[in-house]
Parts: C-alpha cells; structure tokens; sequence
C-alpha cells in the first residue's frame, strides 16, 4: 500500500506551530526564531515534504488577484510612479492594486492594514516618501511583503529602494565631464537621509576627482525659496562657482532663478542639476533642469518581482536591494538638449 | 472578514436583485420609472432579507468605517489626491478606507479595475477623471452607488460633481477688476479642454458685466510654460498697455511671470498676473507667489463619499451634474502695492 504524501497539516503538527506559520517558515518568508523555522524544516525533511508540491503551490498562489499598496506619501509624488511599476510588472489582465494612504500615521496604518487583508489581498507593498529606513509594520501579515523606498529597519524583510549616494555621486560625475571645478552642494531638507546622502554621494565623486566643493554643503527645505535663497547668499559671500548640485528640482528652480537674476548664463557660466526628474517642474521650466531620476517605477517593478517569488514559493531574499538611479540631461547642463 | 455589520444594505438587495442600486432605490421607493416585474422582484427580495431603509439617512455618523472605490484616470495625483483625501475625511466619527485603483484612461483597464473593486465589495466608487471634460458612464447596473467627480458622466442618470470653471473664471476676473485692472487678457490653454471654455466664459461674463471686454481675443494652445511664455511675449508687444492678465492654469502663469519678469513688467504693481488650480508646488514657489482659482477638490471627495454612503441607506442620491463652488487664494501675483521687496 502506497502512503499517501504528506500534507502541509501534517508538518505543522509534526512541527507544533501553525499551518500558516509552517508555510511562512517553508518559503523562506516572514519573520519568525530561527529555531522555529529550523524546527519547520526538519519536520519537512523528516516527512519527505516537498516544497514544490502542489499543496503548497495552491496555497502560495495568488487567490485574489489583488495587491496592497500602503503609503505615507502625502502627494502621491512617490507612491503613484512605483504603483504605476507595480502594475506594469504584475500584468494587466492578472493583478490589481489598492493603495491606501496611511498619512504617516500608526493607527491608520493598522487600520488599512486590516481592510486590505479582509479583502484579501495577496501581498502588499509598503511604499515611504522619505527614503529613511522606516519600523517595519507593526503586525506581520500573513501574505508576502516588500517595503519600497523606505526600507524596513528589520534586516530580515525585504526592500527596495533608491541608491542616493550613487544618485549624488552621478550629479557630481556629470559637471566634472563638462568641466566644471567649482562645484556646490544646495541641499534639501536634512531631517531626511536621502539628503545628506546626495551631498555625500557628490562630496565622494568631487574627492575621487582629486577635488572639494567651492563651499561647504548647505541644507534647508525642498523648495524653490531655499534654492533661491541659498544661491544668493554664496554669491553674495563671493563664492566662485561654475556648478550648482540641487536636492531636488524644485531647489535647482530656485537656483536657476537667482543665478539669472545675477547674470550668470546658464550653462554657460554655471551649470545646475536637480534631482527626482520631476517632469511637471523639470522638462517644462526655462531652461529645462537636468535631473536625476530615481527610477520609482523600476523600484515598484522590482519589488512587485520579489512579490511575485514570494509567491512561487522562492525563498525570500531578506536585506535592501537598490535601485540606480539615472541621469536626465536637459538645458541647464548642456546647450541644446 | 466583511465589514462587522449584520444590517442587510440597499446594495445587498440589489445585487441579489441584479439590478443597480438606483434602480433598488426607486423600486423601493416607489418611484414610477422602474418596470413592474422588476420592481416585484426588488421588493419581494427585500421582504425576504428584511431589509429595512433608513427613510431619513441619517446614519452618517453612526457608520464607523466603510470603504469606497476610487477609480482614477489621473495617477500624476494633482486632481486625485486631494479628492481621495476629501474622501477618507468624509467621517468624523470613523474611518472610510479608500481603495485606489488606476485605470490609466484606458476603457478595457477602468472595467477591469471596476470588476476588480466590485469583488472586494467595496461600498461605492467614486471615478475620477484628470480633467472636467465629460465621460462616458461606467457601466449599467452596478450594485454600488457610483460618484464621478471633476470629469463628469455624459449619463443624466449618473451623479457627478464638477468644479464650477465659469464660475471660477468670473471670479478670477472680478478679483483682477478689485485690483483696479481694466485692460484685462487672457491666455488659455488646450482648447480641447471644457475647461478652457468654461473659464474664459465666466472670464468675459465678469468683463461684460462691468462694461469691458478683453484688450485681445483670448488665446488657447497648452497647459504649459512654454505656452505663457511665449503667448505673453506675443500679447505684451501688441499691447503693452495690459494691465491684467488671467492664465487658464498656474503652468500657464508661471510662464506669464517669467516674460513679465523679462520685458521688466514689475508684478504685481505694474502688472497683475492670476492662475487657476492652486497647485501648490507651482503657485507657492514662484516669487512673487501665485494668485490662483482652488477648485477645492478636497470637498468635492468629501461630498462624493458622503453621497455614497446616503445612497447605501437608501437615499436618492440625484444625478446629473452639480457643479461645486471653487474659491480665490491671493498671494503676491495681483494686488499691487502688496509685494514685499527683494530680489526676484
């Protein structure tokens, strides 16, 4: 008499934990003590388990057809780009998204937490604006997730988000090919890591050059205002300077309108970078900004393929993955681009 | 785990109805437009699900949670966040989750997307358009109540809330008129758009009713920059005389300050400079700030969510369209002698 094969229940009795937990140990997913995973995985072993049967295959398959997308980020100005490379890479006619906004607020991330399980999805994805690791959610949920942007402080989760050192460091390369030694850093908001990782990541490229910034670093908000203000007060203190490295677009707008203001021709005389490519602000002013762009939508296709072997049963990959960024040459960099 | 309430709703018996919620709705109500057969069928399923309407629709406050569909054709966000946000602050005493789902503008996508919310039973849909030029309806008989907000359904029988462009472009005039400005022009952009035509309409009421008209014929070609740039370089070389000038969008404006700024107009003193959106990002961040038109999209989801839920009680929602009061934000663009002084 052939013995009928072993059964997902019947590890996770062998194992004393849950069915649940028996399959989170299984694929490699979710967090849990080492030794009860260890545990899980003996009694897979013991039993002649196998992984890739079609039990568990089922019960790994996505039933809902639906991803959870929770967000902090208050404008959408992260979120929606890295939904739009969720959907692309998921497909379609397969899978869809639901994005909740959290606010940054604990309890409305519970709470959607909730409404988005009740509804069954089958995995999630939670995205930050800030690039700063962020705690990972306070609950861990029964389906696969992936913090993007914002990585999970916990080293065991997996997440994907943008390299803003190699971002700050691209900035820089770019004016040093053009030629420019007289480099200066206006940086956003330094509450956030991802600016003081830009300058950083620039500060590096200017020191591989065998170079300093013309001036020290300097950090106040993401706004046009600062970069206005910033640029100013450098020149007012007499700083040479023949390229300005912005935080962010709205920064380099504010530059480029004080560098015209005092006469300085842009790129001619001073040549200004901005960063996040944020169309709307970057392709449309005059001149048009050069930028980095973060690759939001390779972030969110990135983390929907970490879902999606999630799913087939692959180990999950724990740690942050990043994401490069690229460089969008416009009109304050190089004469008609 | 459905939403903790064991009351049978209105759409409950309509979906087991297989008729849409309006169409519930009137059969219950004993409206006249709704076949005998079918209004048999919606009453004797309701007996049988003891369903009980809440004649005044009162339990706003009561419900604790809910969650509603949003269905966007604009995922750059500008229109969609804050009606997703008007939508989730709907309730005081609670939350309303709001699911998103993007539907790209693409029709196959948007019925996907709808089956797609629908399955995970959510409440309502409020659809979203990224403009306020009308749409066709989603679909007939949907168990849900459903809201268009900003681009409205071209169905009579769906309700949509729109912002009202010809108010805001009277207003926007008038508020120039305040400033003492009467030789007024307007520079517009894509005018495929409803809104370019609603707004220069309301514009030039405001103008008729003061006994002026534009200097030029307003000018219509994109929402950009680029456009305000250039059309103001045009307007200011055929009248330099302008006094005023009212862009179709704050894109548009920033462009009109940035020509301004070169053929050494001083604005707002010289010249007053008026928007239209209140997108932040680009009003607040030029000098001198923006003056603009908010179409207040916050209330307007708001609104819609709270539509949603009087129809889940068993309240005629209405249809048609409602258009909704949009307001002046003033900043430095317009009243003269305001600017602080300083470097541009």
């Amino acid at each position: 008499m052939v013995a009928k094969p072993s059964t997902l229940g019947d590890v996770a009795r062998l194992a004393q934990v849950s069915i649940g937990t028996a399959s989170k140990a299984l694929n490699g997913r979710g967090s849990m003590r080492p030794a009860t995973r260890q545990r899980v995985q003996e009694a897979a072993a013991a039993l002649r388990f196998s992984v890739a049967g079609p039990v568990l295959q089922a019960a790994l398959r996505p039933r809902s057809g639906t991803v959870g997308l929770l967000t902090d980020d208050p404008g959408g100005r992260f979120a929606l780009p890295i939904l739009t490379g969720v959907e692309d890479a998921l497909g379609p006619d397969h899978l869809s998204v639901l994005l909740c906004d959290t606010r940054g607020d604990l309890a409305r991330e519970q709470h959607h937490l909730r409404a988005l399980l009740a509804r069954g999805v089958d995995g999630l994805i939670v995205v930050g604006h800030r690039g700063d690791p962020r705690p990972p959610l306070a609950t861990p949920p029964p389906v696969p997730v992936v913090y993007a942007l914002s990585p999970s402080r916990d080293p065991r989760d997996v997440s994907v988000a943008g390299d803003d050192h190699a971002a700050g460091a691209l900035a820089a390369r770019h004016v040093l090919a053009l030629g420019r030694r007289r480099v200066v850093i206006v940086g956003g908001d330094p509450r956030y890591a991802a600016a003081l990782r830009r300058a950083d990541g620039a500060v590096a490229a200017l020191a591989s050059a065998g170079l300093e910034a013309a001036a020290p670093p300097v950090f106040g908000a993401w706004s046009e205002e600062w970069g206005r203000a910033a640029v100013h007060r450098l020149l007012d203190r007499g700083t040479g300077l023949d390229a300005v490295l912005c935080g962010s677009d709205q920064i380099a707008r504010g530059a480029v309108d004080a560098l015209l203001a005092r006469g300085r021709r842009i790129p001619l005389d001073v040549a200004v970078v901005g960063h996040d490519n944020w169309e709307e602000l970057a392709a449309h002013a005059s001149p048009a900004v050069t930028s980095v762009d973060l690759n939001l939508a390779g972030i969110g296709e990135r983390a929907a393929e970490l879902l999606t072997e999630a799913w087939a049963g692959a180990g999950q990959r724990a740690g942050t993955e990043l994401v490069p960024a690229r460089l969008v040459v416009r009109a304050t960099t190089v004469t008609g681009s | 785990m459905a939403p903790v309430d064991a009351v049978v709703t209105l759409s409950d018996v309509a979906r087991e109805a297989g008729v849409s919620i309006a169409t519930a709705s009137k059969a219950l109500n004993g409206k006249d437009d709704v076949a005998a057969e079918t209004r048999r069928r919606v009453l004797a399923i309701a007996e049988a699900m003891s369903f009980r309407a809440n004649p005044m629709a009162k339990g706003l406050n009561t419900r604790l949670s809910g969650t509603v569909g949003l269905l966007t054709g604009d995922l750059e966000g500008r229109f969609m966040i804050p009606i997703l946000t008007g939508a989730e602050n709907a309730f005081v005493n609670g939350r309303v989750d709001v699911f998103l789902c993007d539907a790209r503008g693409d029709a196959i996508r948007e019925q996907h997307q709808l089956r797609a919310l629908l399955n995970r039973r959510v409440d309502g849909i409020i659809v979203v358009g990224a403009s306020t030029n009308p749409r066709s309806s989603l679909a007939h008989d949907i168990p849900v109540p459903v809201v268009y907000v900003n681009a409205p359904s071209e169905n009579p029988d769906d309700l949509s809330l729109a912002p009202d462009e010809f108010m805001g472009g009277r207003i926007a005039v008038e508020h120039l008129l305040a400033c003492g400005r009467t030789r007024i022009a307007h520079i517009s952009g894509d005018p495929a758009y409803t809104a370019a035509h609603g707004r220069a309409a309301g514009a030039r009421a405001a103008l008729r009713d003061a006994g002026l008209d534009f200097v030029a014929d307003p000018v219509f070609s994109e929402w950009s920059e680029q456009w305000g740039r250039s059309a103001t370089a045009m307007l200011l070389g055929r009248h330099p005389d302008v006094d005023g000038i009212f862009a179709g969008s704050d894109q548009i404006a920033r462009g009109v300050l940035d020509t301004a700024r070169e053929l050494g107009r001083e604005v707002p003193d010289d010249l007053s400079v008026i928007g239209y959106d209140n997108w932040e990002v680009i009003a607040t961040g030029s000098r001198p700030g923006l003056t603009t038109v908010d179409a207040q999209l916050q209330d307007l989801g708001r609104l819609a969510a709270q539509r949603i839920f009087e129809g889940i009680d068993g309240a005629d929602i209405g249809a048609g369209v409602r258009q909704q009061p949009v307001r002046l934000v003033v900043r430095g663009s317009t009243v003269p002698g305001r600017a602080p002084a300083g470097r541009g």
